[in-house]
């Protein structure tokens, strides 16, 4: 062990002590030294000769920046590492051709991942054209024109309020709108299945929530913009009556 | 119209009722005879297990009017469909 080196083990060793040792085992910030006595150095390359170092040349060193010391290329490990790895790549992989046999195999197991791809966009058409039919089944002759020539449908809610189920292809998030008396919408809900089912079906448990128990359906559904109106007064209640016997105001 | 769409277009004989499920596959059909108290008490079995799983069954008409959310198994029901929870976002 040099000299420098047991200097590590003393209780004179101090904490700018590791960093220096590292590069320099003294203080000094400019120190000429045999390259056995530097772990940098030794950590390179065992070869000599005799290198200056300062602080920053640890990276210097690292990329063969000769800027501010004197080396070699035998101290610039980066440099060193790219080179035998460019020539090992060039030995450890080398191009195969693959045999008769493993391109046959490879064929033959496209083919089948391309049967299925096909089998499953069939049964997923097969699934969305029955779904259509049953929502058809369910629609009205309005709702059905609407259906077909705008992609909407328009239902009334079980407490009266009106809404508009949007229904073009892949449509089933945020696609009810809520509706005033005057047929402008005024929020916007998303409220869907989750269960993968094609979009018509979506647009069936749509439709008869919102038709069977609206309140239920509000409770749950998500409202990305605007406000849900109070439900429409409903004849024969006692509001209603109030509000027909006494005009608003001129 | 695929042949499973015009299969599924077969309008169902008078007086046979019919639970439609709906799933990832298209709805799930199963009729059964309201005159066949076997068929009848299979019928209130199936309710009862899509109920429990959390399907909500809805009696619709055929002529396209407002049906009803039932909470119960009604034999007079012709046409029940059977949907999943929705949920919000």
């Amino acid at each position: 062990m040099s000299p420098n080196m047991a200097a590590m083990y003393t209780t004179e060793y101090q904490e700018q002590d590791v960093w220096e040792h590292w590069v320099a085992p003294t203080f000094s910030t400019q120190t000429t030294y045999t390259p056995i006595d530097t772990t940098w150095v030794a950590w390179c390359t065992m070869q000599t000769p005799t290198i200056t170092y300062t602080n920053q040349q640890i990276w210097q060193g690292w990329i063969m920046d000769t800027g501010t010391g004197a080396t070699t290329q035998a101290f610039d490990p980066w440099p060193q590492w790219m080179k035998m790895a460019a020539a090992y790549q060039l030995v450890a992989t080398p191009v195969r051709t693959p045999t008769p046999e493993e391109v046959e195999a490879n064929r033959l197991a496209a083919e089948r991942r391309r049967i299925e791809q096909e089998k499953a966009a069939e049964a997923r058409a097969a699934a969305a054209a029955k779904a259509r039919v049953l929502l058809r089944s369910l629609l009205d002759e309005e709702q059905l024109r609407t259906f077909e020539q705008e992609e909407k449908v328009h239902v009334i809610g079980s407490h009266g309020r009106r809404y508009c189920i949007n229904t073009p292809p892949g449509k089933t998030a945020g696609n009810i709108d809520v509706l005033d008396e005057a047929g402008e919408k005024v929020a916007q809900l998303c409220i869907h299945l989750y269960g993968g089912e094609p979009d018509a079906d979506n647009w069936i448990a749509q439709k008869l929530a919102i038709e069977t128990d609206e309140d239920a359906f509000l409770k749950v559904a998500i409202v990305q913009r605007g406000k849900v109106p109070p439900a429409p007064e409903a004849p024969g209640t006692r509001s209603h009556r109030r509000r027909v016997r006494e005009p608003l105001a001129a | 119209m695929t042949s499973l769409a015009a299969e599924t277009a077969k309008p169902i004989p008078e007086g046979v009722h019919e639970f439609a499920v709906l799933s990832p596959e298209g709805d799930t059909k199963t009729t059964w005879d309201p005159n066949n108290p076997d068929e009848v008490e299979s019928a209130r079995e199936q309710f009862a297990n899509w109920i429990k799983k959390g399907y909500a069954a809805y009696r619709v008409r055929r002529n396209g009017e407002r049906g009803e959310q039932m909470r119960e198994f009604d034999p007079a029901a012709d046409k029940v469909i059977f949907a999943p929870a929705l949920r919000g976002g």
